[in-house]
């Protein structure tokens, strides 16, 4: 009966047909997302590797066209494609990692300014505030 | 905010996917509305209503109005 209730019956109609057309743009869109990120992390290991700890001048050029297309392109599409419960969900997952950004890089600023913390390091406030998204975005998606 | 949908839905034998592909939104937004986790925006609320021949405050009830048999 849940299954029922929630998922799609054995002779589907016009609305569970286009759920699954919806559906499947959804993940078509998390796939290239996910692909973007493999490639992002396999350049950072390839930069890790490397002796000199840079990258080429025409790479750096190429994952950044491709960065920017995917990620700009990608999003904008996104919300475009994306319904109400999903925007808000994300506006407000985007809003309060903002807000998290906005009060913690000054504060670490001035903190080491003062002399009493390290230079604010803008590869740990940028997965921090990654990490701060996608908690509040899925505790918007998973709670009761 | 309370709602008659899954009165409604299951009055029509749909499925939350169903009635999500008639009304442009994902099954997760249905269920969402529902169970009163979501409010629906105004044209959403106009397309749910236009959808089942219903004046909107049949549908949907902000708690001074009464209503609800869900």
């Amino acid at each position: 009966m849940a299954s029922r209730e929630a998922g799609m019956t054995e002779h589907a109609g016009p609305g569970e047909r286009a759920e699954v057309a919806r559906r499947n743009r959804f993940w078509l869109m998390m796939s290239g997302f996910m692909l973007l990120g493999a490639v992002i992390g396999g350049t950072l290991v390839a930069i890790e590797k490397s002796p000199s700890g840079s990258l080429p001048a025409i790479w750096a050029i190429a994952i950044t066209v491709i960065f920017v297309a995917v990620l700009g392109g990608g999003t904008w599409y996104f919300y475009r494609d994306i319904d109400e419960v999903e925007r808000q969900d994300n506006l407000i997952a985007g809003t309060i990692a903002i807000n998290f950004y906005a009060l913690v890089y000054p504060a670490w600023f001035f903190l080491w300014k003062g002399g009493l913390v390290r230079e604010p390091d803008h590869e740990t406030l940028f997965v921090a505030t990654v990490i701060v998204m996608s908690a509040v975005y899925f505790w918007k998606k998973l709670r009761p | 905010m309370r709602n008659r949908l899954k009165v409604l839905r299951a009055e029509r034998d749909w499925s939350q996917a169903e009635l999500g592909g008639r009304l442009g939104v994902s099954r997760q937004a249905v269920n969402a509305i529902e169970t009163g986790k979501h409010d629906p925006s105004l044209p959403l609320a106009f397309k749910i209503a236009r959808l089942f021949a219903m004046p909107i405050e049949e549908i949907f009830f902000d708690g001074e109005s009464g209503g609800g048999d869900d």
